[in-house]
């Protein structure tokens, strides 16, 4: 350490003050600053000045709590894809990534989601157990468990449902992941939902198979979901909702107007067949999801950028 | 000629002596795969980040973006991450890529080396009188109006506590460079001060 020249000592000032110069060096200076009022000076001046700055950071708002859940699912949908693209990976590796993805997006869906469908199903099935009864009992549930799910599905995806999500999707990332992962956690409850009513059903009605109970809300249920998931993503989350609700009611008019045209272009029969066709539903619901798939990730690029 | 002694640790007085550097473990575990380590270490930095992004930029929203790729960077890069540097110096070298990657991407003005001003080189007044006539709120807005990349290792430096070695690796300069910086900044910040005193 010089002791003679004024500026010897100026130049480590700054690591002085923030503690992170050698002890040797620190009390170089300290002997020092003690024989030099210009060093001292500027010791006090660059004391001065840290504590401004440390002020000034201390000042800093937090960062929203969008940060780091926006982090988290990008993270997990690269950890996802990874896991499935790697060929090394041992299925139980990918099970668990598959598994933090979907964790990841719990948190970002709307949490009065699940209350509401859970209430909805719960109201049907109560209905239809208790005050109906008998065959009605089915058929009413399979009325409620299709647009329950599709409503749902519909707050799944979309700038209006996330605030967060745009935040997510700014720089390359994996909108299509991202859409399955959320798909899978809101569909996945609502059948959970309509398969448990249905065994409650089956077993207060007895002698009635799970499968025809089954049979009646699946292919409904898959087909209006993905054809609202597409309608959420193309003219948005509040038309879709109205527009499987519409479809849902034209049903409903058919079935309670059974024999005789609503109107002249609506045939009672070709409505209530449609809906009972279960293999046509789903390959129809599967076109749709693979267009959902397609559609996310050129509709966010183009938002984007 | 002065060394550059090693680092010792953050904070003055603090003894960190024989100590396992908790950053370190942290960085280890999230090359691991464990997901709760990053969360960990976003909790120890995440007001010092973001206070350091809205230093590079004044738009919240895209410091918040920033933040976030770092966070994404700093995952996929924990593998990586050689023990030679610190953790913090890594942290905000990370944020300074992704800040300046943001920044060509939005095309939006950045801090240029011609935006320096070159400061005189004659004898400075008496610091002391000049820093003791400034009130604290003063200063902080006189570090404010300092030119960016002053501004930034003044900072960097006083503020958030890093080394020399630490501040050389964050702005991708020589130990010298970081040092001339820094007392250019003093300088500068010194004839702000002044001229506001004599401008009253």
């Amino acid at each position: 350490m010089t002791m003679g020249g004024s500026g010897h000592v100026e130049e480590v000032l700054p690591a002085y003050v923030n503690g992170t110069l050698a002890p040797a060096e620190a009390d170089g200076v300290r002997r020092h600053v003690g024989a030099c009022a210009s060093c001292a000076a500027a010791l006090e001046g660059w004391r001065a000045v840290a504590v401004a700055a440390r002020v000034l950071i201390a000042e800093t708002p937090a960062p929203s709590a969008a940060v780091w859940a926006g982090a988290a699912s990008r993270i997990a949908a690269e950890a996802a894809l990874s896991g499935a693209v790697v060929a090394g990976g041992g299925s139980g590796d990918r099970l668990r990534l598959a598994w933090s993805l979907l964790v990841g997006q719990v948190p970002l869906i709307r949490r009065g989601l699940w209350a509401a469908s859970a209430l909805t199903m719960l109201l049907g099935s109560v209905v239809a157990i208790g005050l109906v009864g008998g065959t009605g009992s089915g058929m009413l549930l399979a009325l409620v468990a299709p647009v329950v799910a599709a409503v749902g599905v519909a707050f799944v995806y979309g700038a209006e449902n996330d605030p967060s999500l745009e935040l997510a999707l700014a720089t390359p990332t994996l909108p299509s992941l991202v859409l399955v992962a959320r798909l899978t956690l809101v569909f996945g409850w609502n059948l959970g939902l309509a398969l448990a009513a249905t065994v409650a059903l089956a077993a207060v009605e007895g002698g009635v198979g799970l499968w025809p109970l089954v049979a009646l809300w699946l292919g409904p249920m898959l087909f209006l979901s993905a054809l609202t998931l597409v309608l959420s993503l193309v003219v948005g989350g509040g038309v879709a909702r109205l527009a499987a609700m519409g479809l849902w009611a034209v049903r409903l008019v058919a079935l309670s107007d059974p024999g005789r045209g609503l109107a002249p272009r609506v045939d009672a029969e070709l409505v209530g067949g449609f809906w009972q066709a279960t293999p046509l539903l789903v390959a129809l619901a599967g076109v749709l999801l693979a267009v959902a798939l397609v559609w996310v990730p050129r509709q966010e690029r183009f938002v984007a950028r | 000629m002065v060394s550059v002694g090693r680092q010792i640790g953050r904070g003055d007085g603090i003894e960190v002596g024989g100590e396992v550097d908790p950053d370190r473990s942290i960085v280890a575990r999230m090359a691991g795969g464990d997901a709760e380590a990053l969360g960990e270490l976003y909790g120890r930095y995440r007001r010092p980040l973001f206070s350091y992004l809205l230093l590079l930029t004044p738009d919240r929203g895209l410091a918040e973006e920033i933040l976030q790729d770092t966070l994404v960077a700093v995952w996929r890069g924990a593998g990586r991450f050689e023990g030679r540097a610190s953790v913090r110096g890594w942290l905000f070298g990370v944020a300074r890529r992704q800040a300046h990657n943001a920044v060509r991407r939005r095309v939006l003005p950045r801090a240029e080396e011609g935006a320096l001003a070159t400061v005189a080189a004659d004898e400075p007044g008496p610091e002391a009188v000049a820093l003791a006539a400034a009130e604290r709120a003063e200063l902080t807005a006189a570090i404010g109006a300092l030119a960016p990349l002053q501004r930034e290792v003044l900072v960097l430096a006083v503020g958030h506590g890093l080394s020399y070695a630490e501040l050389a690796d964050v702005l991708g300069v020589p130990m010298g460079t970081v040092k001339s910086r820094l007392s250019n900044a003093r300088r500068a910040l010194q004839e702000r001060l002044a001229s506001r005193d004599g401008g009253r």
